[in-house]
């Protein structure tokens, strides 16, 4: 037979040439030491290959991949298609969260597609709200990261973007009404769009801006309802990032970065002031 | 989310996590990757075809999203894996070679476009048929055969520059 190429001798030592070419190499390399070696080579390299990455299929599973498997990650998601449903036929009287409202200003931001999220109902799964509430920092610091790593272009990680499309601008209009989205553009901190989760077991909105500034880098707003007491700032640490969070009249409140507590802090302060948070 | 897709989700996952790590080149980027792959999934689970291979379907939305974010960022990462390797600890002398020879090996593949390094993942660690494969990747077969050969000469070349596969014969 003719020298082989490449892509004919990987097909051979992967069984996926026909049979009768599949028998032209067998014939060959009884009597071709060369195409013997270079069979060899393949062969040899492929194992090495699949050794080196068999151990991760024996490696315990992370409980957040499990979690998230589960659907406890965004537990409002995970029914959305669900909700969809739901909440055709139903008007906004029959929403059953807060009343929201988005700030006219800022009605071309607040667009996309999630707002079968509002109408969907409160979720009822026990082990979500349990879950969520015992690690809602985790959660949200791990949010913040997964938008950081896949970068703002990624809206496959935000259930409302803030770029602005026919399609979405009609979704606004069933955007919880009382929402006012932080302005944090004196900050140089640019709204890229919102996430839906679960925090302290109740929906709650993950915020999410970028900026230019290293120093300050990309922050996360997380803004919910709570039953709990209030609680004043409180400041913890998520891996690397900072985690400032607090209670007020019946709403969860976190900032989440990488940035310096102070500048921190200070943003806090901002939200508060405009979120009436205080 | 049907109890079955979230059952099939968690059957999937050891594959998953190594097929991402493999793109990845980190084990913390590549369940970073895997979450995302889950949410995406159950967020589109009513555009899961019955009847297809659920398996191929979640490496296709991991592959996505990989290859969207490292477009988008342009990013061609070396793998490091430096997280566990502390020899003289309790840990086998059989597992610090084993992570050893991944990162050996991820290394290698952190050299390989982002296409030739997802069609080996699929085919020669997982097992994938060339249309299995193409199927994942959306390509013909004959995409995939390409990418295959180039990738798999690259790669024995670059191990056996490396030493490793004359260590492991010997």
């Amino acid at each position: 037979m003719q020298k082989p190429s490449d892509e004919q001798l990987v097909a051979y030592v992967d069984g996926e040439l026909d049979d009768a070419a599949q028998a032209e190499f067998d014939a060959a390399l009884t009597h071709d030491a060369e195409l013997r070696a270079r069979v060899d080579g393949l062969q040899s390299s492929a194992q090495i290959l699949r050794a080196a990455f068999d151990p991760i299929l024996r490696e315990p599973v992370p409980e957040r991949l499990l979690a998230a498997a589960r659907g406890e990650t965004l537990s409002e998601v995970v029914d959305f298609a669900t909700a969809h449903d739901k909440r055709k036929g139903r008007g906004a009287a029959g929403r059953p969260w807060m009343q929201w409202a988005v700030a006219a200003g800022l009605m071309g931001l607040m667009i996309g597609g999630g707002a079968g999220y509002f109408a969907a109902p409160t979720p009822t799964n026990q082990a979500v709200a349990n879950l969520a509430s015992a690690n809602w920092l985790d959660n949200i610091a791990g949010y913040h990261k997964l938008f950081v790593n896949a970068g703002a272009d990624d809206l496959a990680l935000v259930d409302v973007p803030a770029n602005d499309t026919d399609a979405a601008r009609k979704a606004v209009q069933k955007l919880p009404s009382d929402f006012r989205l932080p302005n944090l553009q004196p900050w140089g901190l640019q709204f890229q769009g919102a996430r839906y989760l679960i925090v302290e077991g109740q929906p709650a909105t993950q915020l999410f801006y970028t900026t230019d500034n290293k120093t300050l880098g990309p922050l996360t707003v997380v803004v919910g309802t709570t039953n709990r007491p209030d609680l004043a700032p409180t400041f913890d640490r998520r891996g690397d990032l900072n985690v400032l969070y607090w209670r007020h009249h019946g709403h969860a409140y976190a900032l989440v970065g990488a940035a310096d507590i102070g500048y921190l802090w200070n943003i806090s302060n901002d939200i508060e002031y405009q979120l009436d948070a205080i | 989310m049907s109890a079955s897709v979230s059952d099939q989700l968690i059957a999937v996952l050891p594959r998953l996590r190594r097929f991402a790590r493999g793109l990845t080149g980190t084990a913390a980027e590549a369940d970073d990757l895997v979450q995302a792959a889950c949410e995406r999934a159950i967020t589109r689970a009513h555009q899961f075809q019955e009847g297809t291979r659920f398996d191929s379907w979640m490496f296709r939305i991991c592959q996505t999203i990989w290859i969207d974010q490292i477009r988008s960022r342009n990013i061609r990462k070396e793998a490091h894996e430096d997280e566990g390797l502390n020899v003289g600890t309790d840990e086998s002398m059989r597992r610090v070679e084993a992570r050893i020879a991944l990162r050996e090996v991820q290394a290698a593949l952190a050299t390989l476009p982002a296409e030739q390094r997802a069609a080996l993942l699929l085919v020669t660690v997982d097992g994938l048929s060339y249309k299995e494969a193409a199927d994942v990747a959306e390509v013909p077969v004959g995409t995939i055969m390409s990418r295959l050969a180039r990738a798999r000469v690259a790669l024995q070349a670059k191990l056996e520059a490396g030493g490793h596969a004359r260590r492991s014969e010997g």
